[in-house]
């Protein structure tokens, strides 16, 4: 097996320039190793990624946020920036596991792993988020987060393409965004359902509004129905909007064979609640 | 693959696979037993130690990724032969009974205390939310590490 672990990112382009067969990377392993976990296993390449501190770094440039993909999810949740103008984002990074996997798993190995139960691409489509990827031959591309989750699940990423980080748009002083998940436990949970809301607010009316359904199916979808129902009115109103009708219905059309969907289908009622209760 | 690292502040070199598991290179290669593997996937808690000063579980991270970086285990608490104030506390409020999470347990707090040495009790819990106790008692270990907090605390007046 190879195995290596650049420190700069030109030693990352050289080996995917020069080794041959299919490339694995990995970063907090809180995946890749919890899945191999009592299995005999074997790569061919395995590549750390986990000392390219150029993938550590979160800065705001220019009206968005860039977060490395290598930035851990307590990193991200600790961010005052992030608390501040992202709180959707702080939110689902607070929530993730427990403070182990928190210090050690990567928003970048969590949208590369593509669970459908993981709660940072819910946040990213939220956010409008693109993600940076680099590929074999050194080129830099960006690409619509919607774009690199499949909506069977997994993710568009070819064989020595890898994730360099995401960049957001910050929204505007008046921007507000809110996550919440249900799980089995109250904490230290993976999500059983995932929402995602966020809207402009002036002058006491929503704009802009958009709405994030995770874990409902393969792959986390807008709700424009949601988005809708909220546009418009005022934010003192936000709770008799309708907005867990509206995502109870869409949950049954959804996933209308799913023995989870009576659950479900309630559920969010509550986690609608909840969520409009922190926007 | 040849690694260097601090291993409980003490400079080492060793030869080993860059895919072996830190629990296993502490466990069978370097003979440190405190830490314990439970699960191997990252939810009880027993393998926790510190890397970089962060609790980390010992299960989830590969020995290559340990290279250039410093790794604490239970072994390591404690100076000159006295218990750390964590394991004191821990005998002390019987916040132990079988003992296989304790190691664990401990790290998950020292990691806590190192960031924070007058933690909420919300923050003690949300320190060892990944540490599962199936005999002592969650009671017993937050009264010890609160206790210990108030010795470091005393420490660091001192
Ligand atoms: C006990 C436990 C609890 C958890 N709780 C939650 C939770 O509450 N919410 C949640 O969302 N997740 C949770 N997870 C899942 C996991 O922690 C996250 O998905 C995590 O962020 C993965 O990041 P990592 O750096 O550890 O990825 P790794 O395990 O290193 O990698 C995961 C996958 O992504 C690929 N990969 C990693 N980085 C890149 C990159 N930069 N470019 C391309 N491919 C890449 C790897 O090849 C691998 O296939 C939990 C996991 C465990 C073990
Ligand atoms: S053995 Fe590592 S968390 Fe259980
Ligand atoms: S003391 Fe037995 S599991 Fe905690």
């Amino acid at each position: 097996m190879n195995y290596a672990q650049p420190k700069e990112l030109c030693q990352l382009k050289e080996i995917l320039a020069t080794w041959e067969g299919p490339c694995r990377f990995v970063a907090g392993c809180t995946d890749f190793l919890a899945q191999r976990n009592g299995k005999p296993w074997r790569e061919e390449n395995l590549i750390s990624l986990t000392e390219l501190q150029a993938l550590r770094q979160l800065r705001a440039q220019e009206g968005a946020l860039y977060i490395g993909a290598l930035c851990t999810h307590g990193q991200i949740a600790a961010e005052d920036l992030i608390r501040s103008r992202l709180p959707a984002l702080a939110a689902a990074c607070e929530g993730v596991g427990s403070q182990q996997i928190r210090n050690r798993g990567t928003i970048g190995g969590s949208v590369a792993n593509a669970s459908p139960a993981g709660d940072m691409y819910p946040v990213l489509l939220l956010l409008d988020a693109q993600a940076m990827v680099l590929d074999a031959a050194g080129e830099e591309r960006f690409l619509g987060i919607e774009q690199l989750i499949l909506d069977k699940g997994g993710t568009a990423l070819q064989n020595k393409q890898v994730l360099l980080g995401f960049r957001i748009p910050l929204p505007g002083p008046y921007g507000k965004s809110a996550f919440g998940k249900l799980g089995e436990r109250r904490v230290v949970t993976i999500a059983k359902l995932s929402l995602a809301v966020s809207a402009h607010v002036q002058e006491g009316i929503m704009s802009g509004a958009r709405v994030v359904l995770g874990a409902a199916a393969p792959k986390a979808f807008l709700v424009e129905e949601g988005a809708q129902a909220l546009n418009g009115q005022p934010y003192a109103r936000r709770f008799s909007c309708g907005l867990g009708e509206i995502l109870s219905q869409i949950i049954q059309q959804r996933i209308s064979g799913r023995a989870s969907m009576p659950y479900k289908k309630e559920a969010v009622k509550g986690l609608a609640q909840d969520v409009l209760e922190k926007l | 693959m040849k690694l260097r690292f601090i291993l409980n502040g003490q400079a080492i070199e060793l030869e080993a696979p860059p895919e072996k598991r830190l629990i296993d290179l502490l466990r069978e290669d370097l003979h440190l037993t405190g830490a314990k593997e439970g699960c191997g996937e990252g939810e009880c808690g027993s393998c926790t130690v510190l890397l970089d000063d962060a609790a980390v579980h010992a299960c989830l991270v590969l020995a290559g990724q340990i290279d250039g970086h410093s790794v604490t285990t239970i072994e390591g608490l404690g100076k000159d032969g006295d218990l750390d104030p964590l394991q004191t506390a821990f005998i002390e409020n019987m916040a132990i009974q079988c003992g296989y999470c304790t190691p664990g347990m401990i790290m998950a707090a020292r990691g806590l205390l190192l960031k924070n040495l007058d933690p909420s009790e919300a923050e003690i819990r949300n320190a060892i939310s990944g540490n599962i106790c199936r005999c002592a008692g969650y009671t017993q270990i937050i009264q010890a590490i609160q206790e210990a907090a108030k010795a470091y605390r005393k420490e660091a007046q001192l």
